[in-house]
C-alpha cells in the first residue's frame, strides 16, 4: 500500500465542568476532560453514564447547560455543528443511502466548495487509505458492515479535521471483524495524527485501542488514566468493578494500621487490603474491598494465611489459566485465576475445601459504592 | 447494562423457518371471500364497461372517435388533466412544509398538526365544497371582506372559475399529499441530518442534499395519489366550477344520467382508466429508487 498523506496537527480538547440536563434527568453532572494533540482517548462507561452526551456536545449536536468545551484553547460552544470542523463516525455509520461511496466521502469537500477534480482526487486518495479502492461507485447498501465502517471513517477524515469523534463505531460488527477494525482504526489514527475521542461501553475495546481511558459513571468522570493505571490502580470501587474482573466484599472498616485496613464481613474473619485514597472513611464506615482474581492464591492444606475458606464449585480451563469458583460463607462466590502449572495436576477438584489468600497490598478498600 | 446493546443484532439473526405460516391452500381459502367480492363488484363491472365502450352491439371505435373529435370533449379532457396536474403540484408545494414540520414535531405539537391534517379528511367532501361556495360567492365572505377593506369596488367573480376549482380541490386533497410525505420524512434517521451538519452542510444544504432526495418516494406517491384522485373528481368541480368548468367525471355523469348514452360514457371512463394506469406505470418505474434509498444497513 502506497500511502502519502501528511499528518494533521491533532486538536487539543478541553471539556470543563460540562453539565447537561434533559428535563429532570442530569445526563452529565460536571465532567472535565483533557485530550492532548494526537491522543486517542476512550470514554468508557455503562449505558446512560453520559459518555455519548459529552461526545454530542463536543460535536455540537447537544447544547450543554453549563461548562465549556475548548478546541485548541478556543471555546466552540457558540459555533454550530457545521462550523466546528470536527469529523464524526456514528454508531450506525449514518452513510447517506442515496449517494455512492465516493459521493458520501466527497460530501464534506463538496460542502467546502472544492473544485470537482480536487474532490475526485482526494476521495480517491482516502479510498486507497481505507482499502476501498474500486468501490467508489457502489451504494452503501451494497457494502459489508466492515466496508461501511471504513466509508464512515473515510468520510469523517477526508477534509482533515483536527478532531475525530467516534460513537461506538464498532458495536454493530461481529466479534472477529470488530477486533480487526480495532487494529485498523488505531493504525489509521496514528497515520493521520488526528486527535480521537472514542465512546464505548466495551472495556476491552477501550483498553486495547486508547492511549488513555476516561471511565464515566452517572454523569461524572470517575478516573482518567492509562489502561494499565485503570486496571492496577483504580480510583474507585466503580472503576475497579467496571474495568476487568474483580471480587467484591462489602462490610464495615474495622481496623486500620497505616495504609492497610481490614474489613469485617458478616461474622467471618477480617479481610485485609490497601486503603485507597485519603478520602476513605474512618474505622466503622461502610467499605468495599476489591481483589482481582489473579491476585488470589488458593491454599489446599490447613493454613493460618487464608483470609477465607470455601468449597470449589466450578473449574473452567482457559488455556494458560484455570478459573476457579469457590463458594464461601454468606452465599458469596469468589473467582480465582490460577496458573495451570500451579494447580499441579489433580490438586483441585470440585468439592475440595480450599483456603483463599491474598497479599493485602494486592487488594484495595474503597468507600462503599452503591452498586 | 453493557451487554444489552448487542441484542437488536441478535434478534435479527433469529432463524426464519416455516413455523407459524399457513399452507398455500389455507391462504387461498382465507383470501377467497375478498377475492370473490372483488371480482363480483369490481372486475366484472369494469370489464362490462370496457366492453360497452367498444361494442355497441358490434365492435366499434365510434365512441372513442366521438370523444376525441368533438372540440368540447377534447377541451374537457385537457382541462381535467391540467386541473389535476396543477392540484397535484399545489398540494405538494403547500403540503411539504406541513409534512416536514409534522415529522419533526414531538408530543402535543405533533398531535395538533396531525389533527389539523386529519380532521378535514374526516369531513365530508360535500360539506367542504359547499363551504367554498359560501366563501367565494358574489356576496360571500371573501368578496364582502375585500369590499369592506376598500380593495374592490364591485364583487369579483370568484366562484365558477377554474381557479376556484383548483383552490377547493387542493384543499380537499391536501391530506393525501401530506400523509405519504409524512410517512417517508419520519423514517429519515436523525443521524443522517446530524452527519451532514457535522460534515459542514448548512441547514438548506441538508435539505437539498439529504432530506429532499430521501423523501422523493413520498413526493412521487403523493403526486400520483392526488393526481389520480383529481382526474376522477366530481362533487367539488360540480359545486364550485359549474358547467363552464366541467371535468370529465361531470361529463360522464351527464352523458349517462341525462341522455343515457352508455357507450360514450363507458368510452370516457376507459380514457380516464387508461390515463390513470399509464401514469401509475410511469411512476412505478421511478419507485425502484425507493428500494435503494430504503435499504439501510
Amino acid at each position: 500500500m502506497n500511502i502519502n498523506v501528511p499528518a494533521t496537527a491533532g486538536a487539543r480538547v478541553r471539556v470543563e465542568n460540562l453539565v447537561k440536563r434533559f428535563g429532570p434527568v442530569t445526563a452529565v453532572a460536571g465532567a472535565s476532560l483533557e485530550v492532548a494533540s494526537g491522543e486517542f482517548l476512550a470514554l468508557l462507561g455503562p449505558s446512560g453514564c453520559g459518555k455519548t452526551t459529552i461526545l454530542m456536545s463536543i460535536a455540537g449536536f447537544e447544547h450543554p447547560d453549563g461548562g465549556d468545551i475548548r478546541l485548541d484553547d478556543r471555546s466552540v460552544l457558540a459555533l454550530p455543528a457545521s462550523r466546528r470542523n470536527i469529523g464524526m463516525v456514528f454508531q450506525r455509520y449514518a452513510l447517506f443511502p442515496h449517494m455512492t461511496v465516493a459521493a458520501n466521502i466527497g460530501f464534506p469537500l463538496l460542502m467546502r466548495r472544492l473544485p470537482k477534480a480536487e474532490i475526485r482526487r482526494q476521495v480517491g486518495e482516502v479510498l486507497d487509505v481505507v482499502r476501498l479502492g474500486g468501490l467508489g461507485e457502489r451504494l452503501p447498501a451494497q457494502l459489508s458492515g466492515g466496508q461501511q465502517q471504513r466509508v464512515a471513517f473515510a468520510r469523517a477524515v477526508v477534509h482533515r479535521p483536527p478532531l475525530l469523534l467516534m460513537d461506538e463505531p464498532l458495536a454493530a460488527l461481529d466479534k472477529k471483524l470488530r477486533e480487526e477494525m480495532q487494529v485498523e482504526l488505531k493504525g489509521l489514527q496514528r497515520l493521520l495524527g488526528i486527535t480521537v475521542v472514542f465512546v464505548t461501553h466495551d472495556q476491552q475495546e477501550a483498553l486495547g485501542m486508547a492511549d488513555r481511558v476516561a471511565v464515566m459513571n452517572a454523569g461524572r468522570v470517575e478516573q482518567v488514566g492509562l489502561p494499565r493505571e485503570l486496571y492496577e490502580e483504580p480510583a474507585s470501587a466503580f472503576v475497579a468493578n467496571f474495568v476487568g474482573e474483580s471480587n467484591r466484599f462489602h462490610g464495615p472498616l474495622v481496623e486500620r494500621t497505616g495504609r492497610i485496613g481490614a474489613l469485617a464481613m458478616g461474622g467471618g474473619p477480617a479481610l485485609r487490603g490497601l486503603v485507597a485514597g485519603e478520602a476513605t472513611g474512618a474505622v466503622g464506615s461502610p467499605a468495599t474491598l476489591i481483589v482481582r482474581p489473579e491476585m488470589i492464591s488458593l491454599l489446599t492444606g490447613p493454613t493460618a494465611d487464608a483470609q477465607l475458606e470455601g468449597v470449589v464449585t466450578d473449574l473452567t480451563y482457559a488455556g494458560s489459566t484455570w478459573s476457579v469458583l469457590v463458594a464461601v460463607a454468606g452465599g458469596l462466590s469468589v473467582v480465582a485465576r490460577v496458573g495451570t502449572e500451579r494447580l499441579g495436576g489433580p490438586a483441585l477438584a470440585l468439592g475440595d475445601r480450599v483456603g483463599i489468600a491474598w497479599n493485602p497490598e494486592d487488594a484495595r478498600i474503597y468507600p462503599a459504592d452503591a452498586g | 447494562m453493557a451487554a444489552g446493546d448487542a441484542s437488536p443484532i441478535a434478534a435479527r439473526a433469529l432463524p426464519s423457518g416455516s413455523e407459524g405460516r399457513l399452507s398455500a391452500a389455507a391462504s387461498w381459502l382465507l383470501i377467497a371471500p375478498l377475492l370473490a367480492l372483488f371480482v363480483l363488484i369490481f372486475v366484472v363491472p369494469v370489464m362490462g364497461m370496457l366492453g360497452q365502450s367498444a361494442f355497441d352491439p358490434e365492435f366499434t371505435t365510434r365512441h372513442f372517435e366521438q370523444a376525441f373529435s368533438r372540440p368540447l370533449y377534447v377541451r374537457i379532457i385537457l382541462r381535467t388533466l391540467r386541473i389535476s396536474a396543477v392540484v397535484a403540484v399545489g398540494t405538494l408545494v403547500l403540503g411539504y412544509p406541513v409534512a416536514y414540520l409534522m415529522a419533526r414535531a414531538k408530543g402535543w405539537q405533533a398531535a395538533l398538526i396531525g389533527a389539523c391534517v386529519l380532521i378535514p379528511l374526516w369531513t365530508s367532501v360535500l360539506v367542504r365544497s359547499y363551504a367554498w361556495t359560501v366563501l367565494l360567492a358574489r356576496n360571500g365572505l371573501v368578496n364582502n371582506g375585500f369590499a369592506g377593506l376598500g380593495l374592490t369596488d364591485a364583487p369579483l367573480r370568484l366562484l365558477y372559475t377554474e381557479g376556484a376549482v383548483i383552490l377547493a380541490m387542493i384543499h380537499v386533497l391536501l391530506p393525501f399529499m401530506v400523509l405519504p410525505l409524512y410517512g417517508v420524512l419520519r423514517t429519515i434517521p436523525a443521524d443522517l441530518t446530524q452527519a451532514a451538519l457535522g460534515l459542514g452542510a448548512s441547514g438548506f444544504g441538508v435539505f437539498r442534499r439529504i432530506t429532499l432526495p430521501l423523501s422523493m418516494p413520498g413526493v412521487t406517491s403523493g403526486l400520483v395519489m392526488v393526481f389520480i384522485l383529481a382526474i376522477g373528481f366530481y362533487v367539488t368541480p360540480a359545486l364550485v366550477g359549474g358547467a363552464q368548468n366541467m371535468m370529465v367525471a361531470q361529463l360522464i355523469a351527464s352523458e349517462i344520467a341525462e341522455a343515457p348514452t352508455w357507450g360514450f360514457g363507458a368510452a370516457l371512463s376507459t380514457i380516464l382508466l387508461v390515463a390513470t394506469l399509464g401514469l401509475m406505470a410511469v411512476f412505478n418505474r421511478t419507485i425502484s429508487f425507493e428500494r435503494l434509498a430504503g435499504s439501510r444497513a
